[in-house]
């Protein structure tokens, strides 16, 4: 793969991909929004990878006798559980802190799967066209009239909840978004010099995708991907509030959710904290998407 | 450029229908009764949901409805039955009843209300309760018999009582028809069904049983309890089911509201799954586990003390129950004692998962999470699996739910009957339980007509049930019920909820 | 354009087969609901003989074609629990949804665009901030967080209106501000990023030059050569509402058709599910067609070809 075949010139966009990349970032580090989206982000990662080290051990850990404890600025809180505790005398503090790796994971196995599929797919589409096109555009269709939040619902309920099938159910619904910006991004590529001038050298089609498309429609497909990162973590914890979540015994935002609306009115805090860890990640995770799309792709805006 | 703006506003607008008009209240005392959801059909010969009956049963009649003691029936449509052999239970049927359209009521209704539910077309789901009723016969207009293949402890067609419907408008108007624009015998009749919204309805001029006090009443589902709460508060609502307990003494204290609540006939239980091999199949690890519950802890502490510590699967609000049957008390050290006799010292070893539905009961979960904590206790390794109610019924079905699942049972013959039959006898679908001399008394008991008899069979098989465990017996529940303060009226121990027992003041 | 017309509506017929045939597959691939339909104490012969009388014994091909045929007439069998039709179930819900998603429309467009224009007027102020924070707010919480946390305040603490149901215009509020809630935050970020654009423009600075007061010139010169994106973006954003009340249904209790659908999903009602899903789809189809037409109408610029 790294050889060049002889006569064709590289990709320009390899090189300008990385030295622009460069300066991306660098404009990146200047936006305050997007930094403080990545502070965010950052938090959100470390408390997914390290719970166990920065919370309880075991956030399933009850005390019955101390239930539905307020947070501990509230008369009757106390310090040991900071953000009170749940219906089951659990630290809302410790489940939050462990949600945090529910969340991660279905927000990078969705991007994972729903970008490989959706990438693959529109630069098949927008490279070569003809029937793959219209296959893959056909297909695309039926995904786009699908209700979304419906089909994840109805996929989770009849294969039966779980982590894993509800990183499927998401992300099979995600892929659609990346083939139509891949594709028209493909469309347009396949006609300039460098992709011809491979192609007439000869290099296969595997080639020209892997080698000369994809680092050009990176920027794009990594732009969106951020985007889906966001959108998965509020619909798994969407599901995981009607029930049809990851098993109660894990420790999810959604979750905490579902269980807390039962005491909105008695402890409203088993709601409120879990529904806050959900919407400052996403903001994270949105502000850093916006950061990313005007110092990667400024056309976009 | 504003034109089309202006299009697309008013073509909303067009779209939304106008705002509903609240029509103006006719005269006559009115109560409005919230359970968490709305009735599946109006036609009571379809589901077998308690919510959906509750509704119903405002509109159509039974032959006979239960009364406060195990056994006891009162009449309704019908005024008196005896047994006129082993197998044939005869009714008188009462005169000059009609339907609210006009159509007077005869045997052929009661039969055809049976041959309906029989009839695979129709897809109900009620022929669990005229499984045993073999052939129907009605020698003159108000005389039917229900006639069973052998004899049975129960009379056919009293296991579950059954609705009565018109069998002429039925066969008139079709089962899509029937299904929102129910006609019956009953105390009320609808005015208007709005789906998943509110079901209204008025008391029927016609109803052999005279004018209820309340006139008119309405049927407004909230599913969330918080809001049911916040319903019956604003007095929005007058009567909110499934209250939970952490509400019960702001709404006990109140200003317009008081709590009311009666014993119930659901109990919840912990059954082993002694069909698939583990430890769960030892008999001793069966006994040492309940030993190691603390039942009246988890009453306190889960449910806020609303509920009640049972001895045997035969709760002693069922026909059935004996005293004398020895239950489990909570022994620490008993259990230790016994796991240790079975291979377990200390526990280890053991490692036991709890299957629970989630809010299919009050409290289900948590019962099930504070059980695997006191499992912790006498050094078992236990964890709780939760799942949503469908998925969770799909695998009991299926038997698939092993080593420990949690599940409520609320019989409304209040006869051991149902439990035994259903739940231990090898035979039965929902059993995970096989014991040999269990399934021979149960035959023997529900065909043993002599009252003193059958009483002493089901005394031998819980003490059977006693020494060879099939589940952690746990607790009955209180059922809790909150009404505004002008509202009189008494709950039932069978959940359900009558608006011609009501008044107000 | 009739050609244009014509091949987009041939493929929005072959979406909604599509949909068809994978609802029909996720539901049906994994086994039958009999079971869990009937009561309790039920016996197998008991459970088994509703499995026939559904059709659920047959090969699964078999209930594929038999699907197939009656649901080109319109026909998608009865609710295994309501024992009626199901299309006529979902049919019945539509216009509790539409009131609802037709007022969370008039929050988007009556609030997000004006929002959205002020932000670009005054860039950099507070107006600006503030309109930015609550948008960025909207596109992040959940929507039925937000729902639950406006009951909580308004419903059971204030007590100022009902915490669910239908019924008059105070049980429309909450649900259709929770609704719109994601939809204005998106819109107002799309005026205010349209109207930033086009002030930017050539054509501005020379009518500023000419004189023109700012706001004339915003208003007149910078709506409308914004519009067209906005108006397009209302049209999709209309789909959605209709198409995504979803959750919102089911945290207020709203009797729509997509609380329709999450119960029936919950009871395994099959055709209930399929009722809706083709329902929802054929709406949202429907209305991404109209927009594409309305596209065509408004921008003469563009040639179908």
């Amino acid at each position: 793969m790294a050889t060049a075949v002889a006569g064709v010139p590289a990709a320009p966009g390899d090189i300008e991909g990385v030295t622009s990349r460069t300066a991306s970032l660098r404009k990146l580090a200047r936006d305050p929004a997007a930094v403080i989206g990545a502070v965010i982000v950052a938090i959100v990662v470390v408390c997914a990878v390290f719970a166990p080290l920065i919370a309880h051990a075991d956030p399933n850990a009850q005390d019955l006798t101390s239930t539905l404890v307020p947070p501990m600025w509230i008369a009757g809180g106390v310090h040991a559980h900071p953000l009170g505790t749940d219906n089951l005398g659990r630290d809302v503090l410790t489940r939050i802190i462990w949600g945090a790796r529910v969340s991660a994971i279905v927000g990078i196995s969705v991007v994972i799967i729903g970008g490989t599929i959706g990438v693959t797919a529109g630069l098949l589409a927008g490279y070569r066209r003809g029937w793959v096109d219209a296959v893959i555009a056909r297909i695309t269709d039926v995904q786009l009239a699908f209700p979304l939040v419906l089909l994840a619902v109805a996929i989770v309920a009849v294969v039966g909840p779980g982590l894993w099938t509800v990183i499927a159910a998401i992300g099979l619904t995600s892929w659609v978004q990346y083939v139509r910006v891949v594709r028209a991004e493909t469309l347009s590529l396949r006609e300039r010099e460098f992709v011809l001038a491979a192609n007439a050298a000869g290099a296969t089609s595997a080639r020209v995708i892997g080698r000369h498309l994809l680092p050009n429609v990176a920027s794009a497909a990594i732009v969106l991907g951020t985007f889906e990162i966001a959108r998965a973590i509020v619909l798994e914890s969407s599901l995981s509030f009607l029930g049809l979540g990851v098993p109660p015994t894990t420790p999810s935002w959604g979750g905490m959710l579902a269980d807390g609306r039962q005491y909105l009115d008695t402890a409203w805090w088993t709601a409120l904290f879990p529904g806050l860890a959900i919407m400052i990640a996403v903001m994270g995770v949105n502000l850093l998407g916006d950061g990313l799309r005007d110092a990667l792709d400024p056309a976009s805006r | 450029m504003k034109r089309v703006l202006m299009l697309l506003f008013g073509a909303t607008l067009a779209l939304a229908p106008a705002m509903p008009l609240r029509a103006a209240d006719p005269p006559g005392a009115t109560v409005t009764i919230s359970q968490g959801v709305d009735a599946d059909t109006l036609n009571p010969l379809l589901t077998t949901i308690t919510p959906t009956f509750n509704v119903t049963d405002q509109i159509y009649d039974r032959l006979a409805d239960r009364g406060s003691k195990p056994g006891e029936l009162i009449p309704l449509l019908a005024l008196s039955w005896k047994r006129l052999n082993p197998t044939t239970e005869e009714y008188k049927l009462r005169h000059n009843v009609v339907f609210s359209n006009g159509d007077p009521f005869t045997s052929a209704d009661v039969r055809f209300s049976v041959d309906w539910i029989r009839n695979p077309a129709n897809n109900s789901k009620q022929t669990p309760y005229i499984r045993d009723i073999d052939r129907v016969e009605t020698p003159d207009a108000y005389t039917v018999r229900f006639i069973s293949k052998t004899p049975l402890a129960i009379p056919p067609g009293q296991q579950n009582l059954f609705r009565i419907v018109d069998a002429k408008y039925f066969k008139e108007k079709g089962n899509a028809y029937v299904g929102e624009h129910p006609i019956g015998t009953g105390p009320y009749v609808l005015r208007e069904w709005r789906r998943d919204d509110q079901t209204i309805m008025d008391a029927n001029p016609k109803w052999w049983g005279g004018k209820p006090k309340v006139e008119h009443v309405i049927f407004k589902a909230i599913p969330e309890a918080a809001a049911r709460v916040a319903a019956l508060r604003t007095g929005a609502t007058d009567l909110i089911t499934n209250v939970p307990s952490q509400y019960q003494t702001q709404l006990a204290g109140g200003q317009s509201t008081k709590l009311v609540s009666t014993r119930s006939l659901r109990q919840l239980f912990i059954a082993f799954n002694t069909l698939t091999p583990g430890p769960q199949q030892n008999k001793l690890v069966r006994q040492a586990l309940n030993y190691a519950v603390d039942v009246p802890s988890i009453v306190k502490n889960v449910l806020g003390g609303r509920g009640y510590e049972l001895t045997s699967p035969i709760p002693p609000n069922y026909f059935g129950y004996d005293a004398s049957v020895p239950g489990y008390k909570h022994d620490v050290a008993k259990a230790k004692e016994l796991l240790a006799k079975a291979g377990y010292p200390d526990g280890k070893g053991l490692s036991l998962v709890v299957n629970a539905p989630i809010g299919r009961y009050n409290r289900d979960r948590e019962v099930a999470e504070a059980i695997a904590g006191q499992f912790k206790t006498v050094g078992i390794d236990a964890t709780v699996r939760a799942q949503e109610w469908v998925s969770y019924s799909d695998q009991n079905n299926r038997r698939a739910l092993t080593p420990l699942y949690e599940l409520g049972w609320n019989q409304p013959s209040a006869d051991a009957d149902g439990i035994v039959t259903s739940l231990f006898m090898s035979t039965a679908p929902l059993s995970c339980y096989k014991n040999d001399e269990v399934d021979k008394l149960a035959d023997q008991a529900r065909g043993e007509l002599d009252v003193a008899k059958r009483k002493a069979l089901y005394k031998k098989i819980a003490l059977v049930l006693h020494d060879d465990p099939p589940w952690i017996v746990l607790f009955e529940y209180e059922d809790l019920y909150a009404t505004s303060k002008r509202l009189h009226w008494q709950p039932r121990g069978d959940e359900s909820i009558r608006a011609n027992e009501m008044s107000v003041s | 354009m009739t050609a244009y017309l014509g091949r987009r509506a041939i493929g929005a017929l072959w979406a909604l087969i599509g949909v068809a045939i994978v609802v029909f597959l996720i539901l049906h691939i994994t086994g039958d609901p009999a079971a869990v339909m009937m009561p309790p104490e039920s016996t197998r012969a008991e459970i088994d003989a509703f499995r026939h009388a559904q059709g659920f014994d047959r090969p699964l091909i078999v209930q594929f074609a038999s699907f197939a045929a009656s649901a080109a007439h319109g026909d998608l069998g009865l609710s295994l629990r309501h024992q009626e039709p199901a299309m006529g179930l979902a049919l019945q819900r539509l216009p509790a949804t539409i009131e609802l998603a037709g007022c969370a429309f008039l929050i988007v467009a009556l609030i997000g665009v004006p929002a959205g224009v002020l932000s670009a007027l005054r860039p950099r102020t507070w107006i600006d901030y503030t309109a930015r924070v609550i948008a960025l707010i909207g596109q992040s919480a959940p929507t039925y967080w937000i729902g639950l946390m406006l009951i909580l305040l308004f419903a059971v603490r204030l007590g100022w209106v009902p915490a669910s149901g239908i019924g008059d215009w105070r049980n429309l509020i909450l649900p259709a501000a929770t609704l719109g809630f994601f939809s204005t935050a998106k819109i107002m970020r799309l005026t205010r990023a349209a109207m930033l654009e086009v002030l930017a423009a050539d054509f501005m600075r020379t009518a500023r030059a000419k004189g023109l007061t700012a706001v004339r010139v915003s208003l007149g010169h910078g709506l409308r050569n914004a519009w067209l994106p906005i108006v397009t973006q209302l049209g999709v954003e209309l789909g959605t509402l209709l198409s995504g009340a979803i959750i919102t249904e089911t945290v207020f209790a709203w009797p729509g058709v997509g609380r329709l659908a999450v119960q029936a999903v919950f009871e395994r009602d099959f055709p209930v599910v399929e009722s809706v899903v083709l329902l929802t789809a054929t709406i949202f189809v429907v209305l991404n067609l109209a927009v594409d037409l309305l596209y065509a109408v408004l921008d003469p610029r563009i040639r179908y070809a």
